[in-house]
């Protein structure tokens, strides 16, 4: 087992940040922990890597309880959201830092740093200082220097929040192939679930310092298991309603099939994920088209239910047939994820 | 660490400190009450607080003049006389005495001149407010800067285009961001002045009752082996200075510090 | 936001500028290039009253002052605007209080409180005879002035660096296996360069400039104790003022070269 911890517990003041987090990490994978800002995800990585200490709960590595050991102990490379170069010392200087610390040679460790940012595309800027580099780049200098002393483990704090959309979704995909080339076990901490669900092997959702599911990315987006977890890893659309006689919960002009123990009367949430709506021109449809968004090769549509704005997510082929102001019929494709209203 | 910091601050500055209160303290609360107001104290006292305050009032108005003049408008010299604001910040008081001196005192041409028309400059009110403005020109003018640096014009222009006149946009626009940064200003240069010393000792002449100010005074009572009194003394000018400095820290983190 | 353009005064801040201009030039530049005419009416006289009168070995005082000052606040205000950036501790509070104090403290007042805690029946006292150190009127005593009045600088530009770096860095250096001393030599003592250029700076400036809590405890004796300002307090008294304008000027030059060297906004921080 790579990573293995047990009930850790974090407080800093009067905050309760983590509040009984248990997770573990087969050597060798990639895991997400994915949750809003302040959820205490970050918390966790550092209590890992040993930048935090837990006010109780176990950290294993390996195989090894190393709760007491301090950061310079544990051997993990760490990755920090604002790159934390050294901005006074050379690119090549930064990567070869961990090499120094373990005192390899210094002509050994500089060839072993400019071979690492050969690998990781920056061949030509080992005599560069880091304020001189674009943000893309610095991250992966960040990268090459947590890498350089071969850990085990790879802990990453929002390593592309920081940069802009394109530079990140191109690092995320080099960042996938490069851990299956070096293979050590990595946490990715991140907010963005486009990310989360793209890059790792398995999704860890984090709120208010509990986990919410933790799952593989078809499972979180497949099967919720909260509406926490439903509304935040896709575009969904929030109905309220009430169950009738029928048995059916009736929201938004459309008809659910019901959680086992709701019965007649209850008021219930329906969250319904934009791709599982399925739209189609009819005179009696009761649904308007307000505006169709062409995305790539499907097509958001926001349109009106019965006095409530829906958004749906269809394929471009029929999203040709609609028409603006035009009436549809409104479907869904699967049963729809109801949960009760909370309070 | 924070442990040997500690003592270290506590053997140099906080046993000093305590040193002083305790000797003031020698003579019993009354025997301290009684060196405070012995008519020359009282006068030395009074003396250095009036012209702290007075030369607090001069700094503000010529300090908001220039932060702003230099801020805002584009003039021949600019950048000679931001480097003149600097200076007394580094030139020891006692050279910015002497300067005065050399400049205003009896024997030079433009004293000269003044004590023709009855105007004592030197050894005199004029003088030693002349030397405070100097040593303390440059805390409200450096305070003030920044500020109105980042003042965003746009602000200044949004209000014209309402309509605004000259005096409301002052008012209302400039004014009320600039406070903090003035009290800021005012409170180093009111500490400064109210230490004041190797300026005063060369310049103000220290006739007891006349020109003698506070710091001065202590350095007597020092010099004549009378340590309660000048500790007395000096516990109100501590006191003093110590709040003006702790008024300056407030309001320079508004945010706060934890 | 709008870009800021200068423009020619005119109007209201015509006269502004204009009273600005006269306000600093007339305080400051005028009594400077007095002081400068003055010494240029009588440079022999000037230089002769420096070397006969004790001038070069005051000054010489004074300059080692300023190079103890800076080793001894370099050493300990690193070691305090760590403790103060990077500690959370009870009384820290008082401790960052206290560490400002020297800057509202009227000199005369210091020199005084170590005459009451060295002197006779001081608290200190029996210590420093047991050491058998003489503190007042002699070189210790000019020590301590010195340091007390340069504390505030070496700490508070350190702490201020410290906070503004934030500690990012160091953890990254401690993901990377450095020790605790490996991460103060080889991160935070770089990351401190600039905060330690200006801490000697400002350092070396008050060392130079401090009058009286050197004349309180030193006594200004002439060949032990004499600095270089209680020098021209001491010509003055003696109406040498040749001797006194010359070493005036000879301050005035070098804080001059200190300022300018200081980067822009570090100059009244304090």
């Amino acid at each position: 087992m790579g990573i293995v911890a047990k009930n850790l517990h974090k407080q800093f003041g009067e905050t309760q940040v983590i509040r009984g987090v248990s997770l573990s990490v087969e050597r060798g994978e990639m895991v997400s922990l994915l949750g809003p800002s302040g959820g205490g995800k970050s918390t966790v990585l550092r209590i890992l890597a040993g930048l935090e200490r837990a006010d109780a709960g176990e950290v294993w590595l390996d195989g090894n309880r190393v709760d007491h050991l301090d950061a310079a102990s544990r051997g993990v490379g760490f990755v920090f959201q604002h790159y934390a170069l050294f901005r006074h010392m050379r690119v090549v200087d930064n990567v070869a830092f961990g090499l120094k610390v373990r005192k390899v040679k210094p002509d050994e460790a500089r060839r072993r740093a400019e071979a690492l940012l050969a690998r990781v595309g920056l061949g030509g800027l080992s005599e560069r200082w880091p304020d001189e580099l674009s943000g893309g780049q610095r991250q992966r200098v960040a990268l090459a220097r947590a890498l350089a002393p071969e850990p085990r483990v790879l802990l990453l704090d929002e390593p592309f929040g920081a940069l802009d959309a394109r530079v990140r979704a191109d690092l995320r995909e080099w960042l996938r192939r490069l851990h299956d080339e070096v293979g050590a076990t990595t946490v990715l901490v991140t907010h963005d679930q486009e990310e989360a669900l793209s890059v790792s092997d398995r999704v860890i959702l984090v709120k208010d310092g509990l986990i919410e599911q933790d799952g593989s990315p078809s499972e979180i987006v497949d099967t919720p298991r909260t509406e926490f977890v439903a509304r935040f890893v896709g575009e969904v659309n929030v109905v309220e309603g009430v169950v009738g006689a029928d048995g059916l919960l009736a929201a938004g002009g459309l008809s659910m099939r019901i959680p086992a123990g709701s019965k007649v009367g209850d008021r219930l949430r329906a969250v319904l994920r934009s791709h599982e709506l399925h739209l189609e021109m009819d005179p009696r449809g009761l649904g308007v088209v307000r505006r169709v968004v062409p995305l790539d090769d499907r097509a958001r549509v926001e349109l009106s239910l019965n006095g409530a704005s829906l958004v749906a997510r269809v394929p471009r082929a029929d999203a040709q047939a609609l028409v603006i102001g035009g009436p549809v019929t409104v479907a869904l494709h699967e049963p729809a994820r109801v949960w009760a209203i909370e309070g | 660490m924070r442990a040997s910091f500690g003592v270290w601050i506590c053997a140099l500055v906080a046993l000093p400190m305590l040193a002083v209160l305790a000797r003031a303290a020698d003579g019993g609360l009354s025997g301290a009450w009684e060196a405070i107001t012995r008519p020359a104290a009282l006068h030395a006292l009074g003396l250095s607080f009036g012209l702290s305050l007075l030369v607090v009032g001069i700094d503000l108005i010529f300090g908001l003049a220039t932060a702003w003049a230099l801020v805002r408008w584009d003039f021949p010299g600019r950048r000679l006389v931001s480097a003149l604001v600097d200076l007394p910040f580094a030139v020891p008081t006692l050279v910015a005495g002497i300067l005065l001196v050399v400049m205003l005192g009896p024997q030079s041409t433009l004293g000269g001149a003044l004590a023709g028309v009855g105007i004592d400059v030197i050894y005199a009110w004029p003088g030693m407010i002349l030397a405070l403005c100097f040593v303390t020109l440059p805390f409200v003018v450096r305070a003030v800067e920044p500020v109105l640096e980042e003042l965003d014009p746009a602000e200044e222009e949004a209000a014209r285009t309402l309509g605004a006149g000259e005096a409301l946009i002052v008012r209302q626009v400039l004014l009320p961001p600039l406070l903090p940064a003035l009290a800021v200003g005012a409170g180093q240069s009111f500490a400064r002045a109210i230490g004041e010393f190797g300026a005063m000792a060369v310049l103000s002449g220290n006739v007891p009752r006349e020109t003698l100010v506070g710091s001065v005074y202590v350095l007597g009572e020092v010099e004549a082996g009378d340590s309660v009194e000048a500790a007395a003394v000096s516990v109100v000018l501590l006191v003093v200075s110590i709040i003006a400095q702790l008024v300056v820290s407030r309001v320079n983190q508004p945010w706060g510090r934890e | 936001m709008t870009p800021r353009h200068r423009t020619k005064p005119q109007g209201f801040g015509l006269v502004v500028t204009a009273a600005a201009i006269l306000w600093v030039v007339g305080l400051v530049g005028v009594p400077l290039g007095a002081l400068l005419l003055a010494v240029g009416a009588e440079p022999a006289q000037v230089v002769s009253e420096l070397v006969q009168q004790g001038g070069l070995d005051a000054l010489g005082r004074s300059i080692v002052l300023a190079v103890f000052a800076v080793i001894v606040g370099g050493v300990t205000g690193t070691l305090g605007g760590i403790v103060l950036a990077r500690q959370r501790f009870w009384g820290r509070a008082v401790l960052d209080v206290a560490v400002d104090l020297p800057l509202a403290v009227s000199p005369v007042i210091v020199g005084l409180a170590f005459v009451i805690l060295y002197g006779r029946g001081g608290w200190l006292e029996p210590l420093a005879t047991a050491l058998g150190v003489k503190v007042l009127f002699a070189t210790p005593g000019l020590f301590l002035a010195t340091a007390f009045v340069c504390l505030p600088f070496f700490v508070r530009e350190v702490a201020l660096v410290l906070e503004e770096v934030g500690t990012s860095e160091e953890d990254a250096a401690r993901t990377l296996g450095a020790s605790e001393w490996q991460v103060f030599v080889w991160v935070t003592l770089p990351q401190l360069r600039g905060a330690l250029r200006v801490g000697t700076l400002l350092t070396v400036a008050r060392a130079l400039g401090e009058f009286g809590a050197v004349l309180v405890l030193g006594g200004a004796i002439e060949g032990r104790t004499q600095t270089a300002t209680t020098f021209v307090h001491t010509m003055m008294e003696e109406r040498h003022d040749a001797g006194a304008f010359g070493m005036s000027l000879i301050l005035a030059a070098m804080t001059v070269l200190l300022v300018q060297a200081l980067p822009t906004g570090a100059r009244t921080k304090h």
